[in-house]
């Protein structure tokens, strides 16, 4: 069979950039979608394992063939993974948005009072 | 049925008297089983209809997804999935309490029992000595049917359709009906300039 | 054994589905997750003594055979790990229920119940899961529910702390399928043993990376250096018995992740020099980050950061006597976590807060809550009689065995750790336990009193009793352990029997 499709490679290679990106941005939506980006990188990589995946897997073409069922498998497991996991977190990053009105990622506030331990204390 | 569909927090689009007057597309007859009050913006007689004439059709479907599932496309998960599109369908037509109308249990309870069916199905070989998630088959012939293949994973499977339609609708609980009420009670909290004491999980009524 | 193997993780799932649906009655739910839970104890107790001569027990999910079905396998390690596990879940779960009797939580104890339970089948799935992909459910199970137990009694603190937490999770939730994708691409199958045989033939480069993915992806989990960050930002946010759960369990069974992958699944001698490296780097700054805070479950929270580092170091070295080391080590952290984190919580109980600069005189306010501090806190910083003593002793005597100059620095840096241990631990003690106590804590213990919460107050504290107790028992029991831990070491380094009982035997 013929070697995974250069389109598919493409595919997960932008997804994987763009949702690593998205992941280090400060707003929590940008960070939902760079999640859910990196997780259908991460669905597509394992379907990328089989070289017969345009094929039908466990019942096979007109010729008998088949691709191997197991990564269809666990890519589905790993959708549904994905799935809950991302309303949850759309939950949470609407929470924070109600509690806050903007949904940036805030500074760390040990990590200021640390910062300020080094500072010269003329403050108080 | 008067037109009451149109919510008073409803976006007025463009200048009033140009466009259609608000709530024209409200159907006069009933078609949902509740008095609707949808979940996004005015009424429509088309989505209701839609909604009133494809559901049947679309649980039937999830259950036919179900019980074909073990050597065709189908299964629990499949099938839930296009069961909880058919209640998402109507909470989208006709809001929270058409939702709950349209619901034997609780989200919750539904998940339970889901959870229950496929763990105890799971676990039942172990009884009798056998591994985990062992499977029973039964062939018998039924006069209309011809021969029926019955399993055990049948029962397994349909576990899973109900954690994923009670996962799903508590979803929709969760992230639609409760986040509007919590949204209003914030606001108001806002604007009323009282001190936060945390966004808790209040909820209740809309 | 079939049985045995399936109890820790089917009976949860089904007492999560009846907590579940008992929701409105708190005392049924309360008695359905006990039994639960003492169920698995008992399984995990069997098991522990059937694998106790080194055999390892496997199970094939449905009768499916082994390189193609969903296999579960304990082996000595796996065993005992589902062993403490278990017990310690079940005393954090009768403190929880103290808590909720005596009305002094904000949890809602009808969420808390089956997501206690799922975690508890997640944590056991993760401990006995045969292949590759079951690992990653159980991960996933146990990190879900773990999502939702941290927002327990939402505050915004809370809030934020778990958006932290489920997005560095997930980010290693992602990384980790990835790697079941290349390892999969490369052998064409997930099943633990039978990767292991596979990958031997794999080019060696292509192997380190696999290895050093698979470390980072679980040293997210459990916090190791520099993918520590996020750990004391939301455990210590939670409350006490979700941290006290986090803190115990969550990081080992990811420490258990490393090891069990790097053991079995790559050469041994790929990453090594890194591994090494990573520990001496998370002893030591983790334990400075614990010097610096001024809440005393941030402190706990940088001290497990900075002991994780202390099993990195004894997986490094490769060898029998480190192997079981690290076993030792896991046992006493599992339990010595547990409970300081606890204390923590009856710390809460009595002034409301944990913070060092409101705290004085504790030792006054409750002799009780002193002692059931002072004694897991040196055994945290290993002093002679405790458990965290012996399992140092057998870290260190295993690396002087070693040698080799990095060991010897890794070595120094234990040392030097513990030393750092027991400052931040005087620090607490100091600070928050001698002194008069000040005047809001003894009007907040008088309210305390005055309150009919007394009953609830007790049971919480006799659990953490409980707790010490059980730390007291891993050192008295120091030596059926060592024994234990030498079987668990062999069968981990040796790989065969794992394998054999997963492929040779085939469904039973």
């Amino acid at each position: 069979m013929s070697t995974p499709s250069f389109i598919l490679v493409v595919t997960v290679a932008v997804l994987y950039s763009g949702g690593f990106y998205l992941l280090l941005q400060r707003s929590l939506m940008r960070v939902v979608f760079g999640i859910l980006m990196l997780g259908h990188a991460a669905n597509m990589s394992l379907l990328l394992t089989d070289e017969a995946i345009t094929l039908p897997p466990l019942l096979g073409g007109a010729s008998g063939e088949m691709s191997d069922p197991l990564p269809h498998a666990m890519a589905l497991t790993a959708i549904v993974i994905t799935f809950g996991v991302t309303t949850f977190l759309l939950a949470l990053a609407y929470r924070v948005w109600l509690g806050d009105e903007n949904d940036e990622v805030p500074d760390d506030v040990e990590d200021r009072r640390i910062r300020r331990l080094t500072e010269p204390e003329d403050s108080s | 049925m008067p037109v009451n569909g149109s919510r008073p927090d409803t976006p007025a689009d463009g200048p009033t008297g140009t466009g259609p007057p608000e709530g024209w597309e409200a159907p006069r007859e009933r078609w949902l089983s509740t008095v609707v009050r949808p979940a996004f913006g005015p009424r429509s007689v088309l989505l209701e209809v839609v909604a009133r004439l494809l559901i049947p059709a679309i649980l039937t479907f999830s259950v036919f997804l179900l019980v074909s599932g073990h050597d065709r496309p189908g299964g629990g998960f499949a099938g839930g999935l296009v069961a909880s599109m058919a209640y998402v369908l109507r909470y989208v037509a006709g809001g929270r309490h058409e939702l709950a109308a349209g619901l034997p249990l609780r989200p919750n309870t539904l998940l339970a029992v889901g959870m229950l069916l496929a763990c105890g199905t799971a676990g039942a070989p172990l009884l009798v000595g056998a591994p985990v998630l062992d499977a029973v088959q039964y062939k018998f012939t039924l006069p209309v049917f011809g021969e029926v293949k019955l399993l055990s994973a049948l029962i397994f499977e349909t576990g899973v359709f109900l954690i994923v339609v009670g996962l799903v609708l508590s979803v929709v609980a969760a992230l639609g009906a409760r986040m509007e009420a919590e949204e209003q009670e914030a606001r108001e909290e806002r604007a009323g300039r009282r001190p936060r004491g945390g966004a808790t999980a209040g909820g209740g009524g809309a | 054994m079939n049985v045995l193997l399936a109890v820790p993780l089917v009976v949860p799932l089904i007492g999560a589905a009846v907590t579940l649906l008992l929701r409105a009655a708190p005392r049924a739910q309360r008695i359905t997750s006990t039994l639960t839970l003492a169920g698995v104890v008992a399984a995990a107790a069997l098991l522990v003594a059937r694998t106790a001569d080194g055999d390892v027990v496997a199970s094939q999910a449905g009768g499916w055979a082994a390189p193609l079905g969903i296999t579960l396998v304990a082996d000595p390690l796996a065993a005992l790990l589902v062993l403490v596990s278990s017990v310690v879940l079940l005393i954090v779960l009768l403190y929880a229920i103290g808590q909720d009797v005596g009305g002094l939580s904000r949890a809602m104890p009808q969420v808390f119940h089956p997501i206690y339970l799922v975690l508890t089948a997640g944590v056991c799935l993760s401990f006995i899961a045969g292949d590759l992909f079951n690992l990653f459910v159980g991960f996933e199970i146990m990190l879900t529910a773990s999502y939702t137990l941290i927002t327990q009694a939402p505050t915004r603190a809370r809030v934020r702390a778990s958006m932290i937490y489920t997005v560095v999770s997930l980010t290693s939730s992602i990384l980790f399928l990835t790697g079941i994708a290349l390892v999969y691409a490369l052998t064409g199958t997930v099943n633990m043993a039978d990767i292991a045989e596979k990958l031997g033939a794999a080019p060696p480069e292509l192997r380190a990376v696999l290895a050093l993915l698979f470390f980072v992806v679980f040293g997210i989990k459990a916090a190791i250096v520099p993918m520590h960050f996020w750990l004391p930002d939301s455990y210590p946010v939670a409350i006490t018995r979700i941290s006290a759960i986090f803190a115990a369990l969550l990081t080992k069974v990811a420490v258990y992740a490393i090891i069990r992958t790097q053991t079995l699944l790559f050469a041994r001698d790929d990453i090594s020099a890194v591994m090494l490296w990573v520990a001496i780097a998370t002893m030591v700054v983790g334990i400075l980050g614990a010097l610096v805070q001024d809440d005393v479950n941030r402190v706990m929270s940088f001290a497990l950061v900075s002991h994780i580092g202390f099993m990195i170091f004894g997986l490094a070295l490769n060898t029998v006597a480190g192997l079981a080391g690290v076993v030792v080590y896991l046992v006493h952290h599992i339990v010595v976590q547990a409970t300081l984190f606890l204390v923590n919580g009856l710390m809460r109980q009595y002034v409301g807060h944990t913070s060092l600069r409101a705290i004085r005189g504790l030792t006054t306010v409750s002799p009780a809550l002193a002692l059931f501090f002072f004694l897991p806190a040196l055994s945290l910083a290993g002093l002679p009689p405790m458990s965290g003593f012996i399992a140092k002793v057998a870290l260190f005597e295993a690396g002087l065995a070693a040698g080799g100059w990095l060991v010897y620095t890794g070595i120094a840096a234990g040392v030097l750790t513990s030393l750092l241990t027991m400052m931040a631990i005087f620090r607490i003690w100091t600070r928050a336990f001698w002194g008069t106590p000040l005047p809001d804590m003894v009007e907040a213990k008088a309210q305390l009193r005055r309150g009919a919460n007394l009953g609830g107050l007790r049971f919480m504290t006799a659990m953490t009793g409980v707790m010490v107790g059980l730390g007291l028992v891993v050192a008295a029991a120091a030596g059926p352990l060592a024994e234990f831990s030498f079987v668990a070491a062999r069968d981990l380094l040796d790989g065969g029997a794992y394998v054999q009982a997963v492929l040779g035997g085939g469904a039973p």
